[in-house]
């Protein structure tokens, strides 16, 4: 399979090109295939050497890769007998974000996603994966579907933000995204949330509002986009890597944060090297949380998920001046 | 795995949206999934519980407007 290599992978392009070449040219020959193995050896030397040490401008450009596994995806390697429902029941079908009910390990659930779509013209019918406020109201209109009816909600969270257009926001982005949050904050079955690429902001918190919050190895969570920020802070974009840095959106840092729960490994390249592996250890994450979660009382639930919730972040109080 | 049955209704494009609430309106009776928008075809899936009830407003809604359940 032909790879679209990222800017910080060149010299392991250079070294993946002569590999096929030379298997092209060798046609089965003992002499060549002896050389095709120190080559591959020394391929996975060097992509273990580039993937370890990433940092969290790259992991960006990881997490935003065009062939990475989408929410598409993972509904068809995951779950059976996906029955996708459509509609807010107020304005209009957005297909920004995917959502209906499936089977996962032998129960009914409902997922949500948010989906970028992979063609150019998938990806402007899906506006870039960026949800208008309908698309927030479907995934709501979904979740009060899931606890009516005590379904577990699977959502995975791959978006650069809401879409802050005039249409979206003369139709109430803020209190669709602000309305999920209240509403799944009081959900009174499991929600496990996975970032499996760009976790941007409010787009990514409202169907975020988990009791596990899990990402992909090389996802990011992060309040803006690197380069929004340094638009922000420098009134440069092209300041965006310095930008990644301080935000810390890495996997790493939101599990050292406590923003998230578990780290979930990917193949060595990143999970489009790999779909199905990336797939089962995501799978194995969910069994291990939803049956943990499953034990849980309704009540324990809610409780479980503000507690989660209210734990992330420290500050410190000043002691009391001597005069006050 | 089948935990609801899918019931397939032929009406006309215009009736879609009524037909949908309608259906939802009787909370929890069945959920609307538009098959084919032009050609007027939902599928609703409903829990087999309720598939008598389902079949009192199919009849219901036939006398008022196009609804014939195909299968």
């Amino acid at each position: 399979m032909a790879y679209n290599f990222l800017e910080f992978e060149k010299p392991l392009a250079e070294l993946e090109s002569r590999i096929e070449d030379l298997r092209l040219a060798a046609g089965g020959q003992v002499d060549a295939e002896d050389e095709i193995k120190k080559l591959s050896k020394k391929a996975d030397e060097l992509r273990e050497k580039i993937f370890s040490g990433l940092n969290a401008w790259q992991k960006t450009q990881v997490a935003r890769h065009q062939d990475r596994p989408n929410t598409e995806d993972y509904i068809g390697l995951l779950t059976q007998g996906f029955t996708e429902m459509h509609g807010d029941r107020l304005f209009a079908e957005d297909p920004a974000i995917i959502g209906g009910m499936a089977w996962f390990d032998g129960y009914p659930v409902m997922i949500i996603g948010h989906n970028k779509g992979r063609t150019t013209k998938d990806r402007l019918k899906r506006n870039f994966g960026w949800p208008h406020p309908e698309g927030y109201r479907k995934a709501l209109r979904l979740m009060k579907f899931a606890e009516k009816f005590g379904r577990p909600i699977i959502t995975f969270i791959d978006t650069a933000g809401a879409y802050p257009g005039i249409g979206a926001e003369e139709r109430g982005q803020s209190e669709a995204i602000a309305r999920n949050l209240l509403v799944m904050s009081g959900l009174r079955v499991p929600v496990v949330s996975v970032v499996i690429g760009e976790g941007g902001s409010g787009g990514a918190l409202a169907i975020g509002v988990a009791n596990r919050v899990l990402m992909l190895e090389h996802a990011i969570y992060s309040v803006i986009s690197p380069e929004g920020c340094a638009t922000i802070l420098w009134k440069d974009g092209s300041k965006a890597p310095e930008a990644a840095e301080l935000l810390k959106l890495t996997a790493q840092d939101s599990l050292r944060l406590r923003i998230i729960d578990e780290v979930i490994k990917e193949p060595l390249g990143g999970a489009h090297r790999d779909y199905e592996l990336t797939a089962g250890n995501i799978e194995k994450a969910l069994k291990k949380h939803l049956a943990d979660l499953r034990a849980m009382t309704p009540d324990e639930i809610v409780s479980d998920r503000y507690e989660k919730f209210r734990a992330i972040g420290s500050f410190t109080t000043p002691p009391a001046a001597k005069n006050a | 795995m089948p935990d609801s049955l899918v019931i397939t209704v032929k009406t006309e494009k215009r009736h879609i949206a009524y037909a949908s609430f309608i259906i939802e309106a009787y909370d929890g009776m069945g959920i609307v999934r538009t098959a084919d928008p032009e050609g007027g075809l939902l599928e609703v899936l409903v829990a087999p519980d309720m598939r008598g009830e389902f079949m009192e407003l199919a009849k219901a809604l036939s006398k008022e407007m196009p609804f014939a359940v195909l299968s």
